[in-house]
This record gives structure tokens, sequence and C-alpha cells, in this order.
């Protein structure tokens, strides 16, 4: 029907099966077309509807990155994602380490909630038509990683798409902090409080498990200032 | 009826001047005529034609004004030959300013004789803005094309040209009769029914005249416009013609097809400069390659690989 309310999917132009990287691009896209200065929307809409768009622009990424929210209102909208998310599988329930990178990164990637909040349940590696053997073997090392170096937290980031600027943008941390703790440059770093809500800081915005990042991470952060 | 041989006429329109019209529509007139086809473009940029110079040719003697002030019986006689055989103009050059105020009769009477050269495509060179006679020019093509370049006014003023157009068609329809009052409202931005967008107008005559709906519904499916977005520079710029194109399929609920983007080409300029076509005079240059797909793109013909 005409000028009817698009469902977030059509908001966003994508398709419900869309990786995270295609709707994370579809959402800054979206959000881009109606800041104030976009020459293309500007003086089609008032400063309150370009408002009450970016709110439902925001309120609809907040959705559909987190596979919880996103199952919740496929399934209230009637809308059928070739592969349902995370459901289902009552003996894996209350598990809250990342299954996979895809399940992770590909439908939650730049989401801020708190990660440990919502339950993951370990899934085969999708068969997303974007994921490649790539993204499954980074998801099988996300699970069992256990010292999450600042090497390591770059790979997903860069295999997110994001930049160190959009990172930084999100986090509300400066770029130079966000290149040392990737780099374990630990003598241009902050006190050690800082560092330690910037790791998590960091893997939230990556969707990472932030309790078990900042830990392993800041372990290794004392035992070198130790040595030095 | 006797069959015409004319296929399409195309018309160029846009809300601001100075976008390149007269550009576009003899470019997409040598385009055309190269792929052996027969073309006419008319310029219809009353008292400010210039579409002669455009194509490169001298200022024509026989003009438009010759046929709407009944000098010429029919629109044939006004043709003038261009270097490329199968291209010829009907100019509007050095017609007095009077002509602009030509009765409705006439410009019907134009209308129909435009269906009758002997041509097989016609490409309409209109005047920027909203005037009535463009309006109406613009919507009697059947491949309409608004033209724009990165700059806000001109953005704004293909806003306008657009909505002026959108309920100037529905109000040429009289199927439509029981809502003209609507879209009249509508129509004026600062109407104080609060009936601000087309949106607005969809859901005022679906509660009270649920049976002109379907109608107006389907108006809108066959109201079909191309955008063609001129002087591009950098990438942002490109990917504009997209993001316009979403808000205009948005906001007015119809089918938008964005045709593609002329990068800016001091080429052309230098053309301009000396009074000749820029296609012509470098047919390599990344104008006439990005055009020429647009115009394969319009006629329904395979793209070149480039």
């Amino acid at each position: 029907m005409l000028f009817e309310e698009p469902n977030y999917y059509e908001l966003f132009e994508v398709e419900p099966n869309a990786s995270p990287k295609q709707l994370h691009e579809a959402y800054i896209k979206a959000k881009s077309l109606f800041e104030q200065e976009n020459l293309a929307t500007y003086s089609m809409y008032s400063d309150e509807e370009r408002k009450n768009i970016l709110n439902k622009i925001e309120e609809a990424y907040q959705t559909l990155s987190n596979p919880t929210k996103k199952s919740l209102y496929d399934d209230q909208h009637n809308i059928k994602t070739p592969r349902p998310l995370a459901q289902n599988h009552p003996s894996q329930k209350n598990h809250r380490i990342p299954a996979t990178l895809i399940e992770t990164t590909k439908q939650a990637r730049t989401q801020t909630h708190e990660y440990s909040q919502i339950e993951y349940i370990p899934t085969p590696p999708p068969s997303f038509k974007n994921s490649s053997k790539h993204d499954r073997d980074l998801a099988e090392r996300i699970t069992n990683e256990t010292k999450w170096t600042g090497e390591f937290l770059k790979e997903i980031r860069l295999c997110m798409g994001i930049s160190t600027e959009e990172l930084a943008q999100k986090t509300k941390l400066k770029k130079t902090y966000i290149d040392a703790i990737e780099a374990e440059d630990f003598a241009n770093l902050p006190a050690a409080v800082y560092v330690r809500g910037f790791v998590s800081q960091i893997a939230k915005a990556l969707s990472l498990p932030s309790e078990k990042v900042t830990l392993a991470y800041f372990d290794r952060y004392k035992q070198k200032l130790g040595k030095s | 009826m006797k069959a015409t041989r004319v296929k399409q006429v195309w018309a160029v329109g846009s809300g601001k001047g100075g976008v390149g019209k007269s550009l576009i529509s003899s470019t997409l007139a040598i385009n055309l005529s190269k792929l052996g086809l027969k073309v006419t473009a008319i310029d219809l940029d009353l008292g400010g034609a210039n579409l002669h110079t455009a194509l490169g040719i001298p200022i024509p003697e026989k003009t438009l004004g010759d046929f709407l002030q009944s000098r010429s019986s029919h629109l044939s006689e006004c043709l003038t030959a261009t270097p490329l055989y199968n291209l010829e103009i009907i100019s509007g050059a050095q017609d007095p300013l009077f002509v602009t105020q030509t009765t409705k009769e006439k410009k019907l009477e134009l209308l129909n004789s435009i269906r009758s050269l002997d041509s097989d495509y016609v490409i309409l060179d209109l005047g920027a803005g909203t005037h009535s006679s463009t309006v109406q020019f613009f919507l009697a093509a059947d491949v309409k094309i608004v033209a724009f370049i990165p700059e806000p006014s001109s953005i704004e003023g293909a806003y306008r040209f657009i909505k002026a157009i959108y309920y100037q068609n529905l109000l040429y329809s009289p199927e439509l009769s029981p809502i003209h009052e609507i879209l009249r409202v509508g129509m004026n931005p600062k109407n104080s029914a609060k009936l601000k967008t087309p949106a607005d107008v969809y859901h005022e005559v679906s509660t009270h005249h649920p049976q002109t709906l379907p109608k107006l519904v389907e108006q809108l499916r066959q109201f079909h416009i191309h955008l063609i977005l001129n002087q591009t520079r950098t990438q942002n710029d490109t990917e504009l013609g997209d993001a316009v194109k979403n808000v205009c399929k948005k906001y007015f609920g119809i089918p938008v097809n964005y045709l593609g983007a002329l990068d800016y080409d001091p080429l052309v300029w230098q053309a301009v400069r000396r009074k000749k076509s820029a296609v012509i005079e470098y047919p390599s240059s990344r104008l006439a390659l990005n055009s020429e797909q647009i115009t394969r793109n319009l006629i329904g013909l395979k793209p070149h690989a480039i």
C-alpha cells in the first residue's frame, strides 16, 4: 500500500537476512540522509519530522542489530527470515558466551547494549550468503578465545567493517587510545582504571562479552606493567 | 486515426535555470540520432531559447514562434537541419516574449503537431520553473526527465518542480474530479487544512473519498519520472542522485528512476564557449559516454560495457 509506515527492513531497504555489515551500512546511510545538512532532505522535511524519522531509524537499528529483539520483531510482524535466529534450543539456554562471530557480529554488529543480558544459543555456523569461511573460523576462535589481545580485537573490528573512527565515535574514546589498546601500547595509555573502562567500552561496541574481554586484557596489562 | 511515426516524446525540465537542460536535451537527441533514429529536438524554453547553441548551429531562421503565431501552417515548416543527418531542431530563438502568452488551444495544437512529426523521437527542451505552459508540455511527454545539479537551490527547485507536476497531473485527470479540491489544498504548502504532504492528501482521500482512492493509486502508479543529476564532481555528489530518488519515492509515492549522473567536465564548458556540442566535439569524453548509457537505458538497449 502507498504511504504506509515502512517496516524496519523497508526503512533500511535491506532484506530480513541482511548481514550485520549490510545492516550497519544501511543504518549509517539512512541516518545521514536525515541529518540536518543533507542536501536531499533538508528542504523536504521539517526539523520535527526529521527528528521523528531519526528516532525511528535508531529504534529500528537497535532492534534489528539485536538478535533477540530482531527475532521478536520478526515474529510480531510476521516476517520470515530464511534462517531462524537463536531459539528453540532449551538445552543450551542461558549460554552467555557469544556462540559464533556471526551470531554476535553478523546480527548484532554494533549494538551498544549490555551483551551479557542477552541469551545466546550456540548454533552451527549459519548458512548466510555472506558468511565466508574466514568469518566462520573467526567465530569459532571468538568462542574459544581466552587472551583477548589487542590484535584480536582489531581483527574482529576490521571483520565487522568498522573503522577506528567509527569505533571512536561509538565509544566516545579518543582514536589514539583505541590504536594504543589494539597495539597494546600500554605506555601511551592513561591510568589503569581508565584502561579497564576503555577495553570494556570497546568490547561492548563490538558485541563481545565485555567482562571476559576486560578481565583477560587487564591481566596482561597488569603483568606487563609490573615487569617494566 | 493514422498511426504516427513518433514513438516517444521526451521532456527535460527543472525547477531552476542553469542546470544544463539544453545540454542534456541536445546530448540525448544527438545520442539517439547516432543510434540511427530520427530525432527532432524542440526548444520550448519560450523566451529563453538556447538549444540551437547547445547543438552548435547558428540562430535558425524559422522558429517555433512562426507556428505559434500561425505564420507557418504546419510545425514541420519550422524544422532546421543540424550537422547530424538524423537530427533536426525546432528553435525558439529570437521569438518575442509574448509567444509565452500563447493560447491554450494553440498549445494543444502544438502538442498534437509534435506527435505528427516525421521522427522516431521528439525531445522537448523546456524552460525552467513551474510556469503553466512548461508543466503542460512536460506532462504531455511520454518520458519525463527532471534535471538538477548538486546544489541546494537546484535540489529545492527540483522538488518544487516535481510537486507542481505531481499535483497538476492529478488535476488533469477527470476521474479524480471528486478530490480536485483536496488536491488544490494539498498543492498549497501553506494550507491551513494540515494537508502538508502527499501522504496527508492520500490519507484524507482514503478517509473521505474511499471510492476515489483506487483511481488515485492508479494515477500515482503510472506517474513515472526520471532524474538526471548534472555536473557531479565527487562520489558524494553521485550518491546524491540516489538519495533524491529515494526521497521522491517515499514523499510522493510514485515510481522514480535515477538515470544517472553526468560528471562535471571542463571540456563541456570549453565546447559551450565555442558554441559547439561537447558530445560531437569530444565523442570519448565522460559526458559522451555517460549520456550514451543513459540514452540506451531509456530506449531499452543494453548498456555498453565501459
